[in-house]
């Protein structure tokens, strides 16, 4: 049997990958932080592949009512979800001896790690610097022009009944309004680009995308719709450039993100170990999907 | 070096006196001559200036007036490296032994729509389509869904006559409102036409099959799933199943072979019956007239209703589109179909 964790969301990217699943009459089985203790665990046995892609958090505190005060509900959220984090832990232990795709401890990537190695392989990376006080945000900007600041782990959207905030790229325009101060951020050199690249690596093939950036100089009712996606070929220099870093970075499948800068030139930004890769897939018709499925298979019918 | 290219997902088909392109992205057409096809292609991988250079100063205008309009509708871009651009991958394949199925049902109607069901979802059918001739009580119509939320099914829709029952238009309404695989009811024989995001009613009266297999721009489809699938296949019989008013097994109602009765054949049986995908692959460079035709990779096809009905690949016989004149005419008032017509008893036409 295949084993599926995946997220509890409505997702295209596990969904149509179970659909070529059912297509090739594989027996498998979807879990999610939410509901894996519910099965038994006298199935493990049944098992041979796992399918790592997201696992989700286990949501809501129970109603307690020795939570009198907020600090109080942050510390006791924060100790459920550490409860929670070592069941998981041990639930993935229980399947250590199967088959991975991929194993949930090999995909943890630090982004500056990601950085100075993809620097290593050769790639162009805009500058960038950890910065924490105005005074340095300004000396950057001085020297680099327009700068962008983007979050270093996961981040998840804050939402309350007013507003709902996600933690996107944003460009660092007003610096007056910033306090001299701050909590230590990644700060980058903005590059005006011609094209964003997504890029699916899986089983040492290489799948990329390009996303058009609307010319400003065309009227904006146009790009009202999506942005035109297209099948894009990077050349064999940035490709074998693309295996040498998975391979350093230990990673059997990931998304990587690139875009080419008005200089002409291809620039590294950053690797998703789990991306959303029906994006790519559908729009270029690659059938990323059903070679996910496939490559399960595979691994299946190699165990037995 | 600059070249000119339109998007790959942008695709050029060209006919028997124009081209069009096929936004695949936005389900979008644009009609441009024939002479410019062969400069498009040309221009994928030779630098603008050089092509421009080979055609007299009028041409070179025409050629620019339209490399403008391409890059104002979104359709066409500038680069200097035209090998980063592939051409788009028609690989065509689906998750599912059958995609889309039609359940026929009139007042005589007994066969079990629980076992046509099941069946369906063995063989991981994805989208159905369930036509009454006859009124369709709520409760029939949510026994269906309750049947069908078990398998793989995304999309079912609903025809069915208009009832007079009290409050059964607002019922129905809920029922949409209230399933996720109801995709559209529209109800026929209704007292007016009436369509809001619900449902849709027609006054046209709808008594039998023989209504199927118009093709009008209307239905033509400009997505990556319809153009890679009719590059191969039939856009209408490919991966379909059907089941006529007497629970025989068809390609589609409207055909007179059966493959079985779903009382004692199952799907799975049938799709192994020779000649059950006899059509499948069937596609429209294969077909008469439709071969010429620039609207080939994005038409849908009828294989039960065609000019010539003893010709398997006779065009349909319910287009009024000629490719050669570029013009649309009532097929259904066309002198040289009339043969084709009776011979068919299309019943609904002496209606109107
Ligand atoms: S001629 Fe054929 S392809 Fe063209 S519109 Fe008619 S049916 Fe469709």
């Amino acid at each position: 049997m295949v084993l599926l964790l995946t997220n509890s969301q409505h997702d295209t990217t596990p969904e149509s990958v179970m659909d070529w699943l059912s297509y090739y009459k594989q027996d498998f089985k979807r879990l999610h932080a939410e509901n894996y203790s519910n099965w038994d665990l006298k199935n493990i046995k049944k098992v041979s592949t796992v399918w790592f892609w997201r696992w989700g958090f286990v949501k809501g505190l129970p109603q307690a009512t020795v939570v009198d005060n907020e600090k109080n509900i942050i510390t006791l959220n924060d100790n459920i979800r550490d409860e929670n984090k070592m069941l998981s832990q041990y639930f993935m232990y229980l399947l250590k001896s199967k088959n991975w795709l991929s194993h949930p401890s090999s995909i943890d990537v630090n982004k500056l790690i990601v950085l100075d190695e993809a620097k290593a392989v050769g790639f162009n990376i805009p500058e960038y610097k950890i910065i924490n006080s105005k005074k340095q945000l300004q000396n950057f900007k001085e020297e680099h022009g327009r700068v962008i600041t983007k979050s270093l782990g996961n981040t998840f959207p804050l939402s309350s009944r007013e507003c709902f905030t996600m933690f996107y790229t944003k460009e660092v325009t007003n610096i007056e309004a910033v306090s001299s101060t701050f909590p230590s951020s990644f700060i980058q050199k903005f590059i005006p680009k011609t094209l964003e690249i997504r890029t699916f690596y899986f089983n040492k093939e290489i799948f990329s995308m390009a996303i058009m950036t609307p010319n400003s100089e065309v009227d904006h009712r146009k790009y009202s719709k999506d942005l035109r996606k297209v099948p894009y070929q990077l050349t064999k220099e940035v490709e074998d450039k693309i295996h040498f870093l998975m391979e350093t970075l230990n990673l059997e499948t990931g998304s990587l993100d690139f875009m080419l800068g008005q200089d002409n030139l291809i620039y590294f930004l950053e690797v998703n170990p789990i991306g959303q890769f029906s994006m790519v897939s559908e729009p270029c018709n690659y059938f990323l999907e059903k070679k996910i499925a496939l490559h399960l298979k595979t691994l299946h019918e190699k165990k037995h | 070096m600059k070249y000119f290219l339109i998007f790959s997902n942008c695709t050029l088909t060209i006919g028997a006196t124009r081209t069009v392109i096929s936004d695949l992205q936005e389900n979008k057409l644009f009609f441009i001559p024939n002479e410019l096809y062969d400069i498009l292609i040309e221009l994928k991988n030779t630098p603008l200036i050089q092509v421009k250079n080979k055609l007299d100063l009028e041409t070179q205008e025409t050629l620019m007036e339209y490399i403008n309009y391409f890059i104002d509708e979104g359709i066409g871009f500038y680069t200097s490296s035209p090998d980063s651009f592939p051409d788009f991958p028609l690989e065509y394949d689906t998750s599912e032994v059958i995609n889309n199925a039609i359940i026929d049902l009139d007042e005589k109607s007994d066969y079990d729509i629980k076992k046509v069901i099941n069946n369906l979802t063995d063989v991981q059918c994805k989208y159905l389509e369930v036509r009454a001739y006859t009124t369709l009580c709520l409760e029939k119509m949510e026994g269906i869904l309750e049947y069908c939320s078990k398998g793989y099914f995304k999309n079912v829709d609903f025809i069915a006559q208009y009832s007079n029952e009290k409050n059964y238009v607002e019922q129905v309404k809920t029922l949409v409102l209230n399933s996720p695989l109801i995709g559209r009811v529209l109800l026929h024989s209704a007292p007016n036409d009436y369509e809001d995001d619900f449902i849709k009613q027609t006054k046209a009266v709808i008594l039998d099959n023989t209504c199927c297999g118009v093709i009008n721009q209307g239905y033509f489809v400009s997505t990556i799933a319809v153009f890679t699938e009719a590059q191969n296949h039939n856009t209408c019989l490919n991966k379909k199943i059907s089941i006529d008013v007497n629970g025989d097994i068809k390609n589609c109602p409207s055909m007179s072979k059966s493959f079985g009765n779903i009382e004692n054949t199952s799907f799975q049986q049938a799709l192994k019956v020779k000649d059950f995908k006899k059509y499948w692959n069937v596609s429209k460079d294969e077909i008469e007239v439709c071969k010429d035709c620039e609207f080939r990779y994005i038409c849908t096809d009828c294989r039960a209703y065609k000019e010539d009905p003893d010709n398997d690949f006779s065009k349909p016989l319910k287009c009024g589109y000629s490719p050669y004149t570029n013009e649309w005419e009532d097929w259904s008032t066309n002198p040289l179909k009339v043969k084709a017509i009776e011979h068919y008893a299309m019943s609904y036409l002496n209606i109107k």
